[in-house]
């Protein structure tokens, strides 16, 4: 197992940084839509969607560590940062590396999202679709493992109760004769018509974040 | 401050931080596991099996290792393998 150390842990840390970004898309979109009613609290599941990015975050820096360390699949540096660069499998490579610059984008852009006009936020957090296909495709074209039965379940489970979700969040927006789904911080919801008719005059999150007491992701 | 808010408050910290140690407790186990259930793996499909072909002729077979796979080049042959899944290293270069 020595040798093959990094593989497997490069292998396993793309796996679970997919399984933690599936996670965080749907509590993002869970919130957004209020699909969930009252039975899950809102801050919980905002506190909860930025704790699972962050985490994502670092399991993709030990994927992408693991990969460079590995001497398997001879990925350099620029090979796992710009796309088409690897001469392994360029194109399904590149599908995760724009996944992981859309993924530090998202986590930046949230990080300073005080600092930030509320619409270029808004646009650069709704690249988290872009970015939840891409590392979908990514997954199926260069993971070496989506072949056993229960990481292929899990996969398409995941994959499902985000698409339902996002379903979710677009009938909310087209749903403009409805009363607004987000009664709860309209500002994490920039898909909902809620977020449209009335773009938040305050920074987001706001009322969330004394709530929740969570550090700002 | 009243002291029922401050529950409140208490309560959904409380909360809150359950669920992100739970999550970084799930994520880790699961990647651990994920790592020692490819090393398990990729151990079991090196490992020389004895297969029986044809009528009654008994046919050694050997699972390629990762090693192996030095001498060979394509991604057909390493995709095939089990275990292995899509994966195709460059053939010319492995340094390990």
């Amino acid at each position: 197992m020595g040798s093959h150390l990094w593989w497997y842990v490069a292998r396993a840390a793309g796996l679970t940084a997919w399984v933690l970004l599936a996670l965080s898309t749907a509590a993002g979109v869970a919130t957004a839509t209020r699909v969930l009613g009252r039975r899950v609290p809102s801050g919980w599941l905002l506190a909860t969607h930025r704790f699972l990015g962050g985490l994502a975050v670092t399991f993709v820096g030990v994927h992408v560590v693991g990969l460079v360390a590995d001497s398997w699949v001879h990925l350099g540096p620029l090979d796992v940062l710009v796309p088409l660069a690897s001469g392994w499998r360029p194109v399904a490579v590149a599908w995760g590396v724009v996944a992981a610059w859309l993924l530090a984008a998202v986590e930046l852009t949230s990080l300073v999202r005080g600092r930030l006009p509320v619409q270029v936020w808004r646009w650069v957090h709704l690249a988290s679709y872009v970015l939840f296909v891409s590392s979908t495709l990514h997954l199926f074209s260069a993971g070496t493992d989506t072949y056993g039965l229960v990481i292929r379940s899990v996969v398409v489970l995941l994959t499902g109760v985000v698409a339902l979700l996002t379903i979710a969040a677009a009938l909310a927006v087209t749903g403009r004769d409805e009363p607004p789904v987000a009664t709860v911080a309209p500002e994490s919801a920039p898909g909902s018509a809620h977020w449209r008719d009335r773009p938040p005059t305050r920074p987001p999150y706001a009322d969330l974040a004394s709530r929740a007491r969570t550090p700002s992701a | 401050m009243e002291p029922v808010s401050d529950g409140g408050r208490n309560r959904r910290h409380q909360r809150a931080v359950r669920t992100r140690v739970g999550a970084a407790v799930a994520a880790g186990l699961g990647f651990g596991a994920a790592v020692a259930g490819f090393a398990v793996h990729d151990r079991s499909t090196t490992a020389t099996t004895v297969t029986t072909s044809g009528d009654s002729a008994t046919t050694p077979t050997t699972t390629p290792s990762l090693d192996q796979f030095d001498d060979q080049s394509g991604a057909d042959q390493f995709s095939a393998t089990p275990g292995f899944g899509s994966a195709a290293p460059d053939s010319t270069s492995r340094g390990s």
